[in-house]
């Protein structure tokens, strides 16, 4: 029987293990293809391709109406019209490469993010909870906070993919319609400003989502908390500023405190914020700031709480 | 390690041999009206969504509240939009913006020689009489109104509508409530994946399909309308004009969005998704578009109702106080939709629930 | 445990190599003709459980491949490997799942159909339950669902509980129940209605040796009350001890139906073709054409992976294998492989033979 010895072919793996970190990644990798497994994924981002292209096509045509006919008239339904009075349709979307365009577009964006956020919450954080995947994740050699880092980086990606990406292809977009050495040259804080609005909103995003899927777990109590967060409060802050007159009352909409954030970084000039009145940028960076310490105290909390119950 | 109970098991095949029923035989009616009410439970027993909904009404309530109670809804008290005061000083009501344009007080800040307070066209012009009192007579309009008892109440009646009714209402509680808890009927049970057990009980499956649907609906009504009722109670006798008013059109929309929320719950694997999808771009897209698309919103013949009610019922109010709904549709037209999508959809998914298949461990 | 109970009837469609050399109605046939010609017909004289030329598809993958099998009583084993599509068969057979061609029947009634559950009890592999209930209500109010009055379901309750063991400890949260505990109070809600036939995907995974033989004996008595159950497992060692009938899937293909005898006699009269990779060809071949089961070898097949390989073919494989060992012992044999080349026989084989049906 000796010989049957050389049948047994299983040796230990050479390699060397790349730390847990490089996990972190790997679960990052496994979590968004679990999320793309899904057509209603899949349709969530098409929507949010949606308003990238009417914001990609919309700053085109803005600057080739501009500069084709810019002394000119129409005639509309009969009526000489400026040039000026079409494209001030798009006025308030502010097309034209400046800080308010990419604060807009992104502000725009927020709609479809919040859905998918909340979605992809309660697919890979609440289900791994609910349907006990977890111990299948902590039963590698990796720690608690990895796993909340692996879902975090999926997140992040998913915020990024949305908002921070096709934001910095409009500003190649608007450097390539316009000049594209002045605008590059002169422009590239507003890159900056970008990538730092991209910032804030992923790491807030993330924590909150993290945080809230770890916290109630199933899908519908996360989508009514979500659009608590980002649908009731915008409408009960903009009704309490109109009435009460008192501006702060707007830092209750969170979505705006990004939004400030984000306008902040980009450098905008706080009396061209539209709606009227808000609050003052320190004060939306400050709210920013506590709803993320207290999201990372409560998943410290979380983690910690050592047992994992199915 | 399984251990024998106590006491011994009986002789096996004696204890086995169940007498073929001591009472009634088995009816699939009975076992409906218990699944009715064990899907009605069931949602008991998911509390963290009671308590979620509870929350998020709180909310609203305590904005309503509070809004109520600085007399938020009410024309005169409400913050004048156009003043000369900056941006940083506090702007006045539209009261006292009345009070101030009146002639008396502008002739005496002309003559106080303070007429830097004044806006350009607001300083009078003695020189010109014509001109004058005819300025005189347009700055009068708004203290007529500010006087008018009738006028007054239907503003606050109609602002009262719009933003607590029509938006927050419409078109962020009930749609949300009614997902949350119609879609869960369903989803809850897929999720756990615990509908097998309804599955192999003989009740038929469009049955079981009802039966979710009637156990939801009480959940759906109760927080519709309850929250409703919250909602107009914690403002004043503006809400409870609005609840005696609008409490029919809340009823009718739930019941329509329920039974196609549990449609919904009932197809897809992750109804929620698709519901805040519909709600939030759906509904608020549609039903803002103008032209005929907005006959496909549910929420658009609810609103209808509520408009033809505030502005046809006695007292009436002024319908262009309520803008974006000048093309509502009958009372009539809008009962008889809100009526039948329910029973539409219902049938609809009874249909459909007793031909397809649930695989969800698969 | 009378013999008309036994009589379980099963013809397998499809192309089992191991069926269509050998005339499957006279070999699988135990007793009795093929069904009668109104299958349909809704009287006892209908079959309990009847698979007609069933196939099912989810999306392209292939689950159930013409299964035809028809369920008269006594208990009947369903074995085959992890995906051969045992649950599947199950499911469909209590109405959770449609065939995709086909029809299958209880008693005459589709079993989609909701009346036809009222004859059917099952007991599902999936591990779910509303889990904030007590054990003792969850079957409660299962027996509410089935349509019982309130006393009718208290004592149908308490007596399918005492059945089960669990009449002692039902009163706990069935979150808090260790998976035994589980598997019992999803038999016992399988017993509620009193049903003919018991569907049991897996009941005796998770259970412990005590706990096992307590079922078995359960399942007998069972059987013994003249009901039929249909029992799925991934060993065959454990439905051995409590029948001697069993169906055989592979693939979503019924490989072999029968009892261990008859199918053990059809596997010796079924000549078996063996793949062995050995480093010297050559003299194994000879060797083994010294076997008196050993019909024909071929040195040089032409496989599917270019590989150097012998395939034997062998009269009785079970002797056969027996044999082959024994000459692999003593003339010290590298066999770097060992396998059967049809599938059906794969599967069965490794049945037979032990192990879990990969050989």
């Amino acid at each position: 029987m000796a010989q049957t010895d050389t049948l047994l072919r299983y040796r230990p793996w050479r390699g060397t293990a790349r730390g847990p970190l490089y996990a972190a990644t790997a679960l990052a990798r496994a979590s968004l293809k679990l999320l793309f497994r899904h057509w209603q994924a899949w349709s969530l981002l098409a929507l949010s391709l949606l308003v990238f292209f009417f914001f990609f096509y919309a700053q085109y045509l803005v600057v080739w109406i501009t500069n084709l006919l810019a002394t000119d008239t129409v005639r509309f339904a009969g009526f000489p019209v400026s040039v000026r009075n079409i494209t001030r349709f798009f006025e308030p979307l502010a097309l034209n490469g400046t800080a308010h365009t990419f604060g807009n577009f992104i502000w725009y964006q927020g709609y479809v993010l919040v859905i998918f956020l909340a979605y992809a919450g309660s697919v890979l954080v609440g289900s791994d909870f609910s349907h006990g995947s977890l111990p299948f994740y902590l039963s590698k050699p990796i720690g608690r906070w990895h796993y909340v880092l692996g879902k975090c980086l999926a997140i992040s990606t998913l915020i990024n993919l949305l908002t921070t990406v096709p934001a910095i292809l409009l500003w190649v977009e608007a450097g390539l319609l316009d000049d594209w050495q002045t605008y590059y040259f002169k422009q590239w804080r507003l890159l900056l400003g970008i990538i730092c609005y991209g910032l804030v909103l992923t790491v807030t995003l993330t924590l909150i989502t993290v945080a809230t899927a770890v916290w109630v777990r199933r899908t519908v109590p996360m989508a009514m908390i979500w659009m608590g967060l980002f649908v009731l409060l915008p409408m009960l802050a903009s009704s309490l500023v109109a009435t009460l007159d008192d501006r702060r009352w707007r830092l209750i909409d969170l979505w705006n405190n990004l939004y400030l954030c984000g306008l902040s970084c980009l450098r905008a000039d706080s009396a061209t914020i539209r709606p009227q009145p808000q609050p003052e940028f320190w004060q939306a960076w400050l709210v920013t700031g506590t709803v993320v310490s207290s999201c990372v105290l409560y998943l410290r909390k979380r983690v910690q709480a050592v047992e994992i119950v199915a | 390690m399984t251990t024998h109970p106590t006491n011994p098991a009986p002789d096996p095949p004696s204890a086995l041999r169940l007498p073929p029923c001591k009472s009634l035989p088995p009816s699939a009616l009975r076992a409906w009206c218990v699944l009715v009410v064990q899907s009605f439970q069931r949602h008991w027993r998911v509390r963290q969504m009671g308590w979620v909904s509870a929350g998020l009404l709180a909310l609203v309530v305590v904005w309503v509240a509070v809004v109520t109670a600085r007399g938020g809804w009410d024309v005169a008290s409400q913050r004048a939009r156009r003043t000369a005061a900056t941006k940083d000083a506090p702007r006045t009501t539209n009261a006292r913006e009345a009070q101030r344009q009146s002639r008396d007080a502008r002739y005496t800040l002309l003559l106080d020689g303070k007429s830097d307070e004044l806006r350009a066209h607001e300083v009078p012009n003695p020189l010109n009489p014509t001109q004058d009192s005819l300025a005189s007579l347009i700055f009068e309009v708004p203290q007529a109104a500010m006087r008018d008892e009738a006028f007054l109440k239907s503003w606050a009646f109609m602002t009262y509508s719009r933003w607590v009714v029509m938006l927050v209402f419409m078109g962020f509680v009930l749609p949300l409530f009614t997902l949350s808890y119609a879609s869960g009927a369903f989803g809850t049970e897929r999720e756990s994946r615990s509908l097998v057990w309804l599955m192999t009980r003989p009740i038929p499956r469009s049955g079981i399909y009802l039966a979710k649907f009637l156990g939801t609906l009480p959940w759906c009504v109760a927080f519709g309308l309850g929250g409703f009722a919250a909602v107009c109670f914690a403002g004043g006798d503006v809400g409870r004009e609005a609840l005696a008013r609008f409490w029919p059109a809340a009823v009718v929309g739930t019941v329509a969005f329920a039974s196609l929320f549990h449609l919904v719950g009932a197809i897809f694997r992750r109804p929620v998704v698709v519901g805040l999808v519909y709600v939030f771009f759906f509904e608020t897209v549609v039903a803002a578009l103008p032209g005929s698309l907005k006959l496909l919103s549910l929420t658009f013949y609810a609103r209808s109702l509520m408009y033809n009610e505030a502005v046809h019922a006695e007292p009436k109010h002024p319908s262009h106080m309520l803008p974006a709904m000048t093309e509502a549709v009958s009372s009539e037209t809008a009962w008889v939709v809100l009526v039948a999508v329910p029973i539409v959809i219902t049938l609809l998914g009874m249909w459909l629930f007793s031909r397809s298949e649930y695989r969800d461990d698969v | 445990m009378s013999d008309e109970l036994k009589t379980v009837l099963g013809r397998a469609g499809g192309v089992s190599p191991l069926i269509t050399t050998s005339a499957p109605d006279k070999v699988l046939v135990q007793q009795g003709s093929p069904p009668a010609s109104h299958p349909r017909e809704p009287s006892s004289l209908a079959p309990l459980l009847l698979f007609e030329q069933v196939s099912k598809w989810y999306g392209s993958v292939l689950a159930l491949n013409q299964v035809t099998l028809e369920l008269t009583g006594g208990i009947t084993g369903l074995v085959g490997a992890n995906g051969a599509g045992k649950s599947t068969l199950l499911r469909m057979a209590n109405g959770q799942l449609k065939p995709t061609l086909g029809q299958v029947s209880v008693r005459g009634t589709d079993a989609w159909d909701w009346r036809a559950r009222r004859l059917v009890g099952y007991c599902p592999d999936i591990d779910a339950f509303y889990e904030d209930l007590s054990g003792r209500r969850f079957v409660w109010t299962m027996a509410r669902l089935c349509g019982y009055t309130r006393t009718e379901s208290n004592w149908r309750t308490e007596a399918v509980l005492e059945r089960v063991g669990m009449a002692g400890r039902a009163d706990r949260k069935l979150r808090g129940y260790s998976k035994g505990m589980r598997q019992r109070i999803k038999l016992a809600q399988a017993l509620l209605h009193d049903p003919e036939l018991l569907i049991l995907d897996e009941p005796l995974s998770g259970i412990d040796p005590i706990g096992r033989q307590e079922l078995l004996e359960l399942f007998q008595a069972l059987a013994a009350q003249g009901k039929c159950l249909l029992i799925s497992s991934h060993e065959l060692e454990a439905l051995e001890k409590l029948t001697n009938h069993v169906v055989i899937m592979a693939r979503g293909r019924i490989a072999a139906v029968g009892t261990l005898q008859q199918i053990r006699e059809m596997l010796d009269d079924h000549p078996v073709s063996v793949r062995i990779d050995v480093d010297r060809p050559r003299e194994v071949a000879r060797l083994l054409l010294a076997l008196p089961e050993v019909l024909a070898v071929d040195v040089a097949p032409k496989l599917a992976d270019g590989g150097t390989a012998l395939v034997v073919k062998a009269r009785n494989p079970k002797r056969f294998f027996e044999l082959f060992g024994r000459l692999a012992v003593e003339q010290r044999l590298d066999v770097r492989r060992l396998e059967p080349l049809d599938e059906s026989a794969h599967a069965i084989l490794g049945y037979l033979l032990g192990g879990s049906g990969r050989t």
